[in-house]
């Protein structure tokens, strides 16, 4: 059967890659994605599971889902002219994408099939610091976190540990490793951004507060705080959050192993021991 | 009128090269790939944020004209117009 043998979370900020190439690797936020790499890469992950929230690139409101599995054998990406990225086509994991579909709508969800898509930056990003050498293979579990209505916390913390469950039971010899994707207080476009600049973070206090929960292991408050309506106050991408609580329902009880966060991004950087 | 052909036309800047390439060079034939009233393509050539805000085009999506120049708007009009409704009520 596969193992899942590690989780992380990142942020997904597109003028990363171009800032960590002008600064380096020894720059603050490329020693940050350097700390959780070498968390996935002694982990022996082969497979990354990751909770992310499109950017109104792979789907549009012509056809907006809330749930959305990949069944498709590889992607492009990026496809939103993100700058700094080398562009490719990702292997996918088509039968995993198949269990993960059945095994999610015969439990109550309804899912999307999605058998070809293109990935923006926000699966994009986190692939290009996480996995450098491209040998890894993926599967994007998509989670409206921009357009409301949003799923609720609770529905992706149980979703999460669903996906946990079908992993491991999952007739593969892979290792597995879960990743969330996104910011815990951001503004991107909105009336919120910042007075000189094209995003802002409207929130940190909120970023701050997130953080303290994950570290302390506090998964039923945050959940219990993480309505729409305050995710939204965090900013019109605050719906990011969710991909970490649906990471934080397979992580359960455990506690992160690395926790940094940059508080003037609204977000942070995580890794979880599985064993 | 309706947001959605805004939003389209957000989108499409994004995520296809070609289309933006030809809304960057006035190309009538981008221009006319997506029905846009006369007030809405005046305010997407502009480009004019707080109008395109004010009659519901998704924020988000907005921030694809600055991305990419579209009208040469620069970051102080692009905060100024997101932001106008917060001095200017109604």
């Amino acid at each position: 059967m596969a193992e899942i043998v590690a989780a992380v979370g990142v942020p997904h900020t597109p003028a990363f890659p171009g800032l960590v190439a002008r600064e380096g690797p020894d720059s603050e936020t490329g020693k940050l994605y350097a700390q959780v790499r070498e968390h996935l890469e002694s982990s022996e992950a082969e497979l990354l599971v990751m909770f992310d929230s499109d950017h109104l690139n792979t789907f549009f409101f012509d056809n907006l889902p809330a749930l959305s599995v990949p069944v498709a054998a590889q992607a492009p990406g990026t496809n939103d002219g993100t700058p700094g990225m080398h562009n490719r086509s990702v292997q996918l994991a088509p039968a995993l994408g198949e269990e993960v579909l059945a095994g999610l709508t015969s439990k109550g969800y309804f899912p999307s099939r999605n058998a070809k898509l293109s990935m923006d930056h926000s699966v994009m990003v986190p692939m290009h610091f996480l996995d450098p050498g491209e040998r890894m293979t993926l599967l994007p579990i998509y989670l409206n976190g921009l357009a409301p209505p949003l799923p609720s916390a609770e529905r992706c913390l149980a979703l999460g540990d669903d996906v946990r469950v079908i992993i491991e039971a999952w007739d593969s010899p892979l290792k597995v490793a879960l990743v969330a994707s996104g910011s815990f207080s951001l503004e991107v476009g909105g009336p919120r951004i910042a007075d000189n600049a094209i995003a802002g973070v409207p929130d940190p206090e909120w970023g701050t507060h997130v953080t303290q929960r994950l570290r302390a292991g506090q998964t039923a408050e945050l959940v219990a705080e993480a309505t729409t309506a305050r995710m939204r106050q965090a900013g019109n991408v605050g719906g990011e959050l969710l991909n970490w609580i649906a990471v934080l329902g397979a992580v359960g009880s455990r506690t992160p192993d690395v926790l940094e966060q940059q508080v003037q991004h609204g977000h942070s950087y995580a890794a979880w021991t599985w064993s | 009128m309706s947001a959605y052909e805004i939003d389209l036309f957000n989108h499409n800047l994004s995520v296809d090269p070609g289309f933006r390439a030809g809304i960057l060079a006035n190309d009538e034939t981008a221009w006319r790939s997506i029905p846009l009233t006369a007030d809405e393509r005046s305010a997407l050539a502009t480009p004019d944020i707080a109008w395109l805000y004010a009659h519901g085009a998704n924020d988000f999506l907005l921030h694809n004209l600055f991305r990419f120049g579209v009208g040469g708007v620069t970051i102080q009009d692009y905060v100024s117009g997101i932001k106008r409704h917060l001095t200017e009520p109604g």
